[in-house]
């Protein structure tokens, strides 16, 4: 009984979801509202039990004298100074978690971006091996030159005159194919949602289909 | 640079007021970014294990980010409802289902069969899923306007989503068999150039910023003050 009593609740959150196609109607915002309350509602169950109780309250409960040794109260100083920015005048002490946060990702991130998104990408690019079919050939021969042009399109230091007009321009053609390859993925995933939930209609709910 | 005569935690540089409020954060993240990029370059254990340690800490810093910004949406739809705020019961609904759920979810906790599960599952999902399922229909509609050849980028633009939507579906190999194929190709070799490009230049990007944030040059994460 309960599962048809979910099943229900999810197939109407589902069509009120869906007659926001019609327009903007109460019931959508209806829906809208509530799963910005839930959301809310799982972040703070989340924040809970995965980081206060496991990190925070169970190491004191077992042993408090470790933990303070140990400066985990550090991080639960840090994690509490994020709340003092809901206070005006309080607001600028969250900047130390924030100056953290950023701090540390800015250190880690320029050895290790360096190396993953140029280094590993310009190694892939000029080490394809140009063998196999004409297609893979093509491909590869597509992949070194299309690279090449469509970072000439993004070096804008020189004016764009002779070899750099005629790159840059092939450059801007690889480019478009390149998003309108990802735009076809893209609207094909969200079709196959919306069949997802179409399905969910047709079979969970109206057991129109088998 | 010159001391401010009333108070010396405030000064003066290239025209710009400075206080600790905004000195300290800045050091502070020099100082932990300094010490989290020299570490990568010198591999010895009591480092690797600081490391580690601050690593951690971000969890609590996200746990935290999460409190705040509940706290913070909460306290918007109070106010909506306090003043009777055009569309105040929609925010009504938000606060009822948000005090409900991490109610409901701190009693029972997480765990699949619990009734906090069970919402997740059937209210959470499916109004997610059906949100993201609305998107092919604008994006249809965007496509209609924005893929008109008009001129060679566009057509090429247009061409190749054509091509690899048509390959993602059973019509498109009705139509011609080798359609799947040169859908595949595009996406393994076209899109690849395209995005490799995109993607060694924000990685330069992002390694620049990065740098401007070791010297305290980039502090837009301070907010309007920074």
């Amino acid at each position: 009984m309960a599962d048809v009593i979910w099943t229900w609740i999810a197939a109407l959150l589902t069509l009120c979801v869906f007659s926001f196609m019609y327009k903007d109607n109460p019931l959508y915002k209806f829906a809208e509202h509530l799963m910005v309350g839930v959301t809310g509602g799982y972040l703070i169950c989340l924040a809970w039990f995965e980081v206060i109780r496991p990190q925070v309250v169970n190491p004191i409960m077992k042993d408090p004298a470790a933990w303070f040794a140990g400066l985990q109260f550090i991080p639960v100083i840090m994690m509490l100074l994020m709340l003092a920015r809901l206070g005006e005048k309080t607001a600028w002490l969250a900047r130390f978690p924030l100056a953290f946060i950023v701090g540390f990702s800015a250190g880690v991130q320029i050895p290790q971006v360096i190396d993953a998104e140029v280094l590993k990408q310009v190694q892939s690019t000029v080490q394809v091996g140009f063998d196999g079919g004409i297609a893979q050939v093509a491909g590869d021969l597509l992949l070194v030159v299309g690279t090449i042009c469509a970072l000439m399109y993004f070096f804008f230091s020189m004016p764009r005159k002779r070899v750099l007009k005629w790159t840059s321009q092939f450059g801007v053609l690889v480019l478009m194919a390149g998003f309108g390859a990802s735009f076809g993925y893209t609207v094909m995933a969200r079709i196959s949602l919306l069949i997802g939930r179409v399905l969910f209609l047709m079979r969970d709910w109206l057991h129109v289909i088998s | 640079m010159r001391s401010c005569r009333c108070c010396p935690v405030f000064f003066e540089t290239h025209g710009e007021t400075w206080n600790l409020k905004k000195i300290l954060p800045v050091a502070f993240a020099s100082l932990v970014g300094l010490f989290s990029l020299v570490q990568y370059f010198v591999p010895h254990p009591s480092l690797a294990g600081i490391f580690r340690e601050l690593n951690r800490w971000g969890v609590f810093i996200f746990a935290g980010a999460l409190v705040m910004g509940t706290i913070s949406l909460v306290r918007h739809h109070l106010q909506k409802v306090a003043s009777k705020d055009k569309n105040w019961p929609y925010s009504l609904v938000t606060l009822v289902s948000l005090f409900a759920t991490a109610g409901i979810g701190l009693v029972t906790g997480m765990e699949r069969g619990t009734l906090f599960n069970d919402i997740f599952v059937n209210v959470l999902m499916p109004t997610e899923a059906t949100m993201f399922s609305l998107l092919a229909f604008f994006i249809a509609s965007a496509s209609f306007r924005a893929f008109r050849a008009r001129n060679l980028e566009a057509t090429v633009l247009l061409l190749t989503a054509v091509i690899v939507m048509l390959g993602r579906v059973p019509i498109g190999r009705l139509l011609w068999s080798g359609m799947p194929g040169v859908a595949n190709w595009l996406l393994d070799y076209a899109n690849t150039a395209a995005k490799r490009a995109i993607m060694i230049g924000v990685g330069l990007g992002i390694a620049a910023t990065a740098i401007k944030v070791l010297f305290g040059k980039e502090r837009s994460y301070m907010g309007d003050d920074g």
